[in-house]
């Protein structure tokens, strides 16, 4: 094994995202305002499990992401890739929140919530895009028909969830309610005390039988 | 007096003071047509060649870059945007049309603010001691007729601390992999060359010139022996291209 050799693949995956990334930004005007005072920034994002070093540099009107950059970026966050995604999709976060959930910042706090927020608000005008390619009219509807298939799907989601969740509970009784959990817990509870006492009483009965002559 | 010192350009024997004006020529020859080439040769692979070296550059704002050999401008390019309005790249080059070609093409896309471009020699380069952050040279040293003077001059250029990247053809680590790569060189290369920029010479030069080069281990003896510290390689490609690295302290 040659232990010189590097993979061009992450570096050919980071060049797709940044391309992906900048034709989103060009469709996205308000978040491209919401960058000007980053200009300059840069972030780090070290992704566990699985792990990947990402590197953010914010430019004017675009942004740069490396994966082998050998800066001190700014600010740093680390964590586990679901983790952080779960997190942008949240509206606010509390230092609590974060380190719950193994994320660790590392840097200016305050540059991290302005990443965190400016990715969270993300708003890329997905018509416009399909705009260039299909026309603004077919864009428009195809815009519609999209957002009606998203609430269908969402509402869906949504009622399947309950019933599911109303089957296995009510219907099936295949888990417990939670008094009855809680009412289970103690059972046991007492249980473990009563048997504690027991073995305490047992232990020194048997001091007695050995401490006699 | 006469001088019979001699270099090879490609597989020929040639006096030294020759072999400048013969790779000059090479590249008057291919430089409107480079880019494009470049692609085709590489199916655009160099484009990633390139990126990786930006990334071991570790370069940032408000730093000094010289990007030898830079031809048309693609590290140039790239560093222009990191190190910003308070950095500055120089774009330096041997051959006058190389150098038009590449500043041509940086103004047309809006380079011009922290972007310098100097004609000179990498053997001897016109710059103070200790004047550059990060020094690149991408596919350029092969040309260089004194590899070890130049080595010797972008030491010398460089701060303290700073970094030489050498982006350069190399050989492959796997034989089998070498025998296509050797197909490909020497045949399909030069056919490219004949096709698209209507001179198979130059290709045919290229292929040769990689043979001639230094291989991954006495390229880093050379950097070594030039002063630089901590110097390492990576094979990319499998070591059709490698990208060394050193340090100087």
């Amino acid at each position: 094994m040659d232990k010189h050799r590097r993979s061009l693949v992450p570096t050919f995956l980071i060049a797709q995202l940044e391309k992906a990334a900048n034709g989103a930004l060009k469709y996205a005007p308000v978040t491209r305002i919401q960058m000007v005072p980053l200009k300059g920034k840069s972030l780090g994002i070290h992704l566990q499990r699985p792990g990947i070093p990402l590197q953010l540099y914010v430019e004017k009107r675009e942004i740069q992401i490396h994966s082998n950059w050998e800066i001190e970026t700014d600010v740093t966050i680390k964590g586990p890739a679901m983790s952080l995604v779960r997190q942008l999709t949240k509206t606010q976060n509390t230092p609590a929140d974060l380190m719950q959930n193994g994320i660790e910042i590392d840097g200016d706090q305050e540059l991290a919530e302005q990443f965190i927020s400016l990715l969270r608000n993300l708003d890329v005008d997905f018509e416009g895009i399909l705009a260039d390619f299909i026309g603004d009219i077919a864009a428009r509807q195809l815009g519609n028909f999209a957002r009606t298939g998203l609430e269908i799907f969402h509402q869906a989601a949504t009622t399947f969830a309950e019933q599911t969740k109303r089957f296995i509970a009510e219907d099936q009784s295949m888990v417990v309610g939670p008094t009855e959990f809680d009412q289970f817990k103690t059972e046991v509870d007492d249980i473990r005390q009563r048997g504690d006492r027991l073995q305490a009483r047992v232990q020194q009965l048997q001091q007695r039988l050995d401490s006699k002559p | 007096m006469k001088n019979d010192k001699t270099t090879h350009f490609g597989f020929q024997t040639v006096p030294v003071a020759e072999k400048e004006k013969r790779v000059g020529q090479v590249f008057h020859s291919v430089a409107e047509k480079y880019d494009l080439m470049n692609d085709l040769m590489s199916m655009g692979i160099h484009r990633l060649w390139k990126r990786y070296t930006i990334e071991m550059s570790a370069a940032r704002p408000g730093q000094r870059i010289l990007d030898l050999a830079g031809g048309t401008g693609d590290l140039t390019k790239k560093f222009s945007r990191i190190v910003g309005d308070e950095g500055s790249v120089v774009l330096l080059d041997i051959n006058e049309s190389m150098l038009n070609v590449g500043r041509d093409k940086l103004l047309d896309q809006g380079f011009a603010r922290n972007v310098q471009y100097v004609q000179g020699n990498a053997e001897q380069l016109p710059f103070a001691d200790n004047t550059f952050d990060c020094i690149t040279i991408a596919f350029g040293l092969r040309n260089v007729t004194d590899k070890e003077a130049a080595l010797e001059s972008m030491t010398r250029v460089l701060k303290p601390g700073g970094r030489l990247l050498v982006l350069e053809f190399s050989k492959p680590v796997n034989s089998t992999f070498e025998k296509v790569y050797d197909q490909y060189s020497f045949h399909v290369l030069p056919l490219l060359g004949r096709v698209i920029a209507q001179d198979s010479d130059s290709y045919k030069y290229l292929a040769e010139s990689i043979r001639m080069h230094p291989d991954q281990k006495t390229l880093k003896h050379m950097m070594q022996k030039a002063g630089l510290d901590r110097v390492d390689y990576h094979n990319l490609t499998g070591g059709v291209v490698a990208l060394h690295r050193g340090f100087k302290y």
